[in-house]
């Protein structure tokens, strides 16, 4: 079953700004996708389109076969959950436990479940130790995981994650990815993750990169870094490891393509030897 | 301006049950003229220490002593160029005309309807005398053109209509625009594309070649700090572990690792080289490593 569907979708700022038109793509339940671009390629608007927090100008939106209209957007963001850049706008409570359970209490969850929910969004996040420890000391990746954990506790299907490692250190940043995945394969939440960091798009199981409001690369991460001229050519770099395989290989050592520290070490090894 | 710090200690919330030491005995000294690299851990005191540099965050106040009796072999000292920060009365003013400070996401701080006068902001507060109008679009138009951006096309339009980038960039020309000598940014490229990342350093760049000579980045990305960096001083709980330059930084990666911090590709590269018996003597820039890589070929085609 497709988790999104969009198809023809059209949207605009207005003057200036890049405009969607004809626009289709595709989750498919329980996807892991990466959607890259450079600032003000159109891939926040696409998250902010899959549920309802701006409306398409024309074209459909479907979350689970239900067609996105005003009359099924609260339900439609009950299935879809987003998770913004910045820990610190992401948080109403002063304590955890309460912050989490926030949106399942605005939704009008029957007291005994919000408990319950509470406990499995804290395991999903490896919070548990936390449960009454106040937000405003927590750390950065803390207050992400913590802001994840209040959409899990809404049991979305999908969960679109919109930079959210953006403004985080190495530490918060590998914290956050550490539980998307596990989100993913064991819950099998359906992911989308909207990004600039190379390294994270590589654990997707399908990569599109955006430019202009178009999608104009897809396939898996392996394949779109394959194409690296033309990540060039949207802003965007390869990997640190990739551009220093292309190097090598420019300067006539013949190692093959990889993106693993070991493995380009062997492959040196090999040309050396 | 030369900056010594010795026996800095700092606590937040101090006499409260919340007390926490952020810096604990601190000597560091950033000569004038380097490309500083501040390291380590959300909570390991890099922030206390640099918002000391400007006077954001003051040393307590020292024990009264005898005018006759001997300063304390671990009496806390700073000195940033000729400014005393130890003393109670030091002009901040003109020290903050001369420490620019850019925090974290500084385009959060703009403000202002037009870009000239987000600029022209912080020269107002800071210079000495009233600028005349003519004065203050000449220095507001050098600011804009050393962070790479056209007066002409950008001085009348809102901030908040600019790219990411380009509003990082008005904001950092809002700190320059003093033209300080040293320059201090709190993560300068998070949060960006490798092209908006790469712009901001080739600009930082540019800034240490004309109008600050001295520039210090508080940086997570280790990548980063090996390309750029003279010296990089890694705090871990409030001290300073290592301060060192890049190519003798990173030999020590299983420290780093047990602080919790990364280590640049180059460097891993190399660790994984050397297990398979190559070993590169590298300085862990990108160029360098691959000079020397492909060096190992030697005659072979």
């Amino acid at each position: 079953m497709h988790a999104i569907e969009m198809k023809d979708v059209a949207f605009s700022y207005g003057e200036g700004a890049f405009r969607l038109n004809k626009f289709n793509f595709t989750v498919e339940e329980g996807e892991f996708v990466a959607v890259l671009g450079h600032n003000g390629s159109g891939k926040s608007t696409l998250a902010r389109l899959m549920n309802g927090i701006l409306a398409a100008d024309g074209g459909e939106i479907r979350v689970f076969d239900t067609l996105l209209t005003d009359d099924t957007l609260y339900d439609v963001r009950r299935q879809v959950g987003v998770v913004f850049q910045n820990p610190d706008n992401q948080t109403v409570a002063s304590i955890v436990e309460d912050d989490i359970a926030f949106g399942a209490e605005n939704v009008g969850t029957p007291r005994e479940e919000i408990g319950r929910r509470i406990d499995f969004a804290l395991g999903a996040v490896g919070m548990r130790d936390l449960r009454t420890a106040m937000v405003a000391r927590l750390s950065g990746g803390q207050k992400q995981r913590v802001a994840i954990a209040g959409v899990l506790a809404l049991k979305p299907r999908v969960m679109v994650l919109d930079e959210s490692t953006a403004m985080l250190d190495p530490r918060g940043r590998r914290e956050i990815m550490d539980v998307v995945l596990r989100l993913n394969r064991e819950e099998k939440i359906t992911v989308v993750l909207i990004t600039h960091f190379m390294e994270e798009a590589l654990l997707a199981d399908r990569a599109v990169v955006m430019n202009r409001g178009e999608i104009v690369m897809e396939g898996t991460p392996a394949d779109i870094f394959e194409r690296h001229e033309e990540l060039v050519t949207y802003n965007l770099a390869l990997p640190r490891i990739g551009a220093i395989c292309k190097r090598l290989q420019a300067g006539g050592m013949p190692v093959a393509d990889t993106l693993d520290a070991e493995k380009l070490a062997e492959e040196i090894v090999r040309c050396v030897s | 301006m030369r900056i010594v710090a010795e026996h800095l200690s700092y606590t937040y919330q101090p006499k409260s049950p919340f007390a926490t030491r952020a810096l604990d005995d601190v000597s560091l000294t950033i000569e004038e003229g380097e490309f500083f690299g501040i390291l380590g851990h959300t909570g390991s005191g890099k922030s206390t220490f640099v918002q000391h540099l400007n006077g954001l965050l003051r040393l307590p106040p020292s024990r009264k002593r005898g005018k006759k009796s001997p300063p304390a072999p671990n009496e806390p000292k700073l000195l940033v160029g000729e400014f005393d920060l130890t003393q109670k009365k030091t002009d901040l003013r003109a020290l903050r005309r001369r420490v620019g400070m850019v925090f974290q996401y500084p385009e959060y701080q703009l403000f202002a309807e037009t870009v000239k006068e987000d600029v022209a902001f912080g020269l107002k507060n800071f210079s000495d005398k009233k600028l005349t109008a003519e004065e203050t679009e000449k220095a507001v138009r050098e600011a804009l053109s050393v962070v790479g951006m056209e007066y002409d096309e950008v001085a009348e339009k809102s901030p908040f209509d600019l790219s990411g980038g380009q509003k990082r960039r008005v904001a950092i020309a809002g700190v320059v625009v003093t033209r300080p000598e040293v320059l201090v940014l709190d993560e300068p490229a998070a949060g960006l594309d490798p092209l908006g990342k790469r712009e901001v350093m080739e600009l930082l760049h540019r800034l240490h070649s004309t109008w600050c000579k001295t520039v210090i980045i508080v940086s997570h990305d280790m990548d980063e700090i090996a390309e750029n960096c003279t010296r990089a001083a890694v705090f871990a709980e409030g001290k300073v572990r290592f301060c060192l330059p890049p190519a003798e930084l990173f030999r020590h990666a299983e420290e780093l690792t047990e602080l919790g911090l990364d280590i640049p590709l180059t460097a891993k590269l190399c660790r994984a080289l050397e297990r398979r018996g190559v070993v590169l003597d590298c300085d862990f820039t990108t160029e360098d490593f691959i000079r020397k890589t492909l060096a190992l070929m030697g005659g072979k085609p």
